[in-house]
């Protein structure tokens, strides 16, 4: 037998190719363990995770769920030009604060100008017919004086205008 | 309250998102593929003269492939799940390419350094004692086998996969410049020139960078520079800049000669926030000045001294990796600072210097592939076998 034949030294190159067949394996292999089980169910996510979003606790309930308690805020806002802004928007979840209609925790109560500049403050990318100011010049027009409480010695905040 | 924006801005065009990290991931992947192709050039296309650095481009390219991904994964707020791209890759994302080019260019890279070291890890392996010889055999996967037949058959498959790798490593850049160039809804990134523009200047960095490495390697090892290898690398270098730095204007000649709405940001863009890194960085101080300095080498090198021929090349290679990494920064921040309102700028964006993605993190990530090279250097020395000297039949090893 010739033992000159190049194929007799290939020994090396069948190793390599052993060991790269193993590394295939193996990455096919750890594929499969990381890709999650319900993976591609209804898209390209994993389709359990449907399911655990729906299973989250509810947050916020929306005005009706204060009106219960807070007959008087909840007149006076339904009335006003913030009808449209929802109470946990500018206060926060009422998860937070009550559970099975008991009181368990204080609200926030955010008096000051930032809450309302938040949404008023006059910027270009805002529609044009969304009421915007700037706060400084408007305060002094109104014939106020500008301070981190100065919109609320004119606005109600639940009923602005 | 933002005193850096001007004009008509959406919310989310105010935040720089892809950050410095972004700027490094392309350069670094730029070197790797500039690195890999002056490999080739002798492994694949024969250039004796680029014979001394064959290997030590590839351990290079290797090294600087091996943090491609590093400023990626800083980038990212859960960077345990980077490997998401590539367990579960989504076709409709552009990213999804990453995992499996960089992947098949990590193990052509791979199997290509193995056939080229594998004689040499067979003679440490049956030369050295202890722990490391006991590594170098895990190394050589037991086979010592280092007969004329088995290492011509190295070389040969060496060949091939240098072949393959020439594609992967256009491919594995060129992509990075796609994920910008297929971005139609910025039109500093959206062109089809982008890839290639990528493409070109990955090479000029990779060249550059070696001409540097090459002679501060030479000079830790007390040897002196073969000035044949750095004339040619000089050459390469000069040309492939040469092609660069023309699409680079030719972009924007089109950008600025078609005069499409976008033009009125992008002139602005260029005058105003860039102006520094591109008109004075990209363009006259990493372009034209190398570019002269390099015709020089180039043209007039043979009436040089060494020193003056190596100095000049050295000089000409500082500014281009300057150059390269300005276009990076030019692409990638410049990209995001206008609104796509097209009526909107950010003024200014400066990193900072101890931020998780700032200038800190950015050096310390780019200063890893050359701790990696020397520690490689040390595992396989990649000039070795220039002084042993030939057993060297055909040429090729
Ligand atoms: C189960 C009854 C209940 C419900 C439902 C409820 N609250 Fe209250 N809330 C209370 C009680 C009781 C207090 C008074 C606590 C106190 O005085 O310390 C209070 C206090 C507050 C305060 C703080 C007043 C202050 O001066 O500090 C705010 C603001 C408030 N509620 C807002 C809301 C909003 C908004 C909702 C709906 C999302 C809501 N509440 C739902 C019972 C309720
Ligand atoms: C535009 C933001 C905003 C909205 C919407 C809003 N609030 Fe308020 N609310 C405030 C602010 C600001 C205060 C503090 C007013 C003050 O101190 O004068 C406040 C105070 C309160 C108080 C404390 C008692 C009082 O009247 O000062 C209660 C209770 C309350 N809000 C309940 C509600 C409920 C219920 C709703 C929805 C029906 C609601 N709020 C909607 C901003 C808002
Ligand atoms: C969450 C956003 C939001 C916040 C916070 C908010 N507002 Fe409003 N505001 C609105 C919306 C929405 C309207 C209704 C606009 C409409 O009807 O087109 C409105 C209407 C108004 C109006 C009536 C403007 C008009 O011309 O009809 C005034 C005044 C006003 N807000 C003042 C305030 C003040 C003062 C505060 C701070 C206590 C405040 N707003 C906080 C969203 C907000
Ligand atoms: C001195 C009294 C005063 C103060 C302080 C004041 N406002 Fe007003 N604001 C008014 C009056 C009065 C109007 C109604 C003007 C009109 O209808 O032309 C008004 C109107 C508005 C409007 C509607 C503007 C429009 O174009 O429809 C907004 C929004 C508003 N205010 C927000 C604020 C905010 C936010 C603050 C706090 C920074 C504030 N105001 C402070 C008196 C005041």
């Amino acid at each position: 037998m010739r033992t000159d034949h190049p194929l007799w030294h290939a020994k090396h190159i069948v190793r390599m190719g052993l060991l790269l067949l193993l590394g295939v394996t193996v990455m096919i292999v750890v594929r499969s363990l990381l890709v999650p089980d319900t993976w591609g169910q209804y898209g390209w996510y994993r389709g359990a995770n449907v399911e655990e979003q729906r299973d989250h606790p509810l947050q916020h309930g929306g005005d009706a769920s204060c009106a219960g308690c807070h007959p008087e805020q909840e007149a006076t806002h339904a009335a006003g030009a913030h009808a449209a802004v929802r109470c946990e928007l500018c206060h926060a979840p009422v998860a937070l604060h009550a559970k099975d209609d008991a009181y368990f925790a204080a609200m926030p109560v955010r008096r000051t100008a930032a809450l309302c500049v938040s949404c008023h403050q006059r910027l270009a990318a805002r529609p044009a017919d969304f009421p915007q100011i700037r706060p400084q010049e408007h305060v002094a027009e109104m014939g106020g004086e500008y301070g981190p409480e100065a919109c609320f010695d004119c606005h109600d905040p639940h009923a602005p205008l | 309250m933002f005193p850096e924006l001007t004009g008509y801005l959406f919310p989310n065009d105010v935040h720089i998102a892809w950050s410095l990290m972004i700027v490094m991931y392309p350069y670094v992947t730029g070197l790797v593929a500039g690195a890999f192709i002056v490999s080739s050039l002798y492994h694949v296309f024969g250039r004796e003269e680029l014979k001394p650095l064959g290997r030590f481009a590839l351990a290079a390219s290797f090294c600087f492939l091996l943090v491609a991904m590093l400023p990626l994964l800083n980038h990212l707020g859960h960077p345990e799940r980077g490997i998401n791209i590539i367990v579960t890759p989504n076709f409709n994302s552009a990213m999804a390419g990453f995992g499996f080019l960089f992947t098949s260019y990590f193990i052509i890279v791979l199997l290509e350094l193995w056939f080229v070291f594998r004689a040499d890890i067979v003679r440490y392996a049956t030369t050295s004692r202890g722990a490391a010889r006991r590594f170098y055999a895990i190394l050589s996967l037991g086979v010592y086998d280092g007969s004329a037949e088995a290492v011509a058959l190295d070389k040969r498959i060496t060949r091939v996969l240098a072949a393959i790798g020439i594609p992967m490593a256009c491919l594995l850049h060129g992509y990075v410049g796609f994920l910008f160039g297929a971005l139609k809804a910025n039109p500093w990134w959206s062109t089809p020139l982008m890839p290639v523009i990528f493409l070109f200047s990955a090479v000029v960095s990779g060249i550059a960078m070696l001409i540097l490495l090459y002679q501060l390697a030479m000079k830790l090892k007390g040897t002196t520079t073969d000035r044949e290898a750095v004339a040619s690398l000089a050459r390469w270098l000069w040309l492939f800049m040469i092609m660069s730095l023309t699409l680079e204007v030719l972009e924007i000649m089109t950008l600025g000669y078609e005069r499409a709405e976008e033009w009125e940001v992008i002139s602005h863009l260029l005058t105003h926030q860039l102006s520094i890194s591109f008109i004075s960085i990209q363009m006259v101080l990493g372009g034209l000045i190398p570019f002269i300095l390099l015709m020089l080498v180039v043209v007039m090198g043979r009436f040089m001294h060494d020193r003056i021929h190596n100095t000049l090349a050295s000089v000409s290679s500082l500014l281009l990796l300057l150059q390269v990494l300005a276009m990076r920064w030019n692409v990638v921040i410049g990209g995001q600072m206008f609104s796509k309102s097209m009526r909107g700028f950010r003024e200014t964006y400066v990193p900072g210097l101890f931020e998780k993605e700032g200038v800190l993190a950015a050096v310390a990530i780019f200063t890893l592939p050359f701790v990696l090279l020397l520690i490689f250097e040390r595992v396989l020395p990649t000039f070795d076998h220039l002084r042993r000297g030939p057993p060297d039949d055909d040429g090729l090893d």
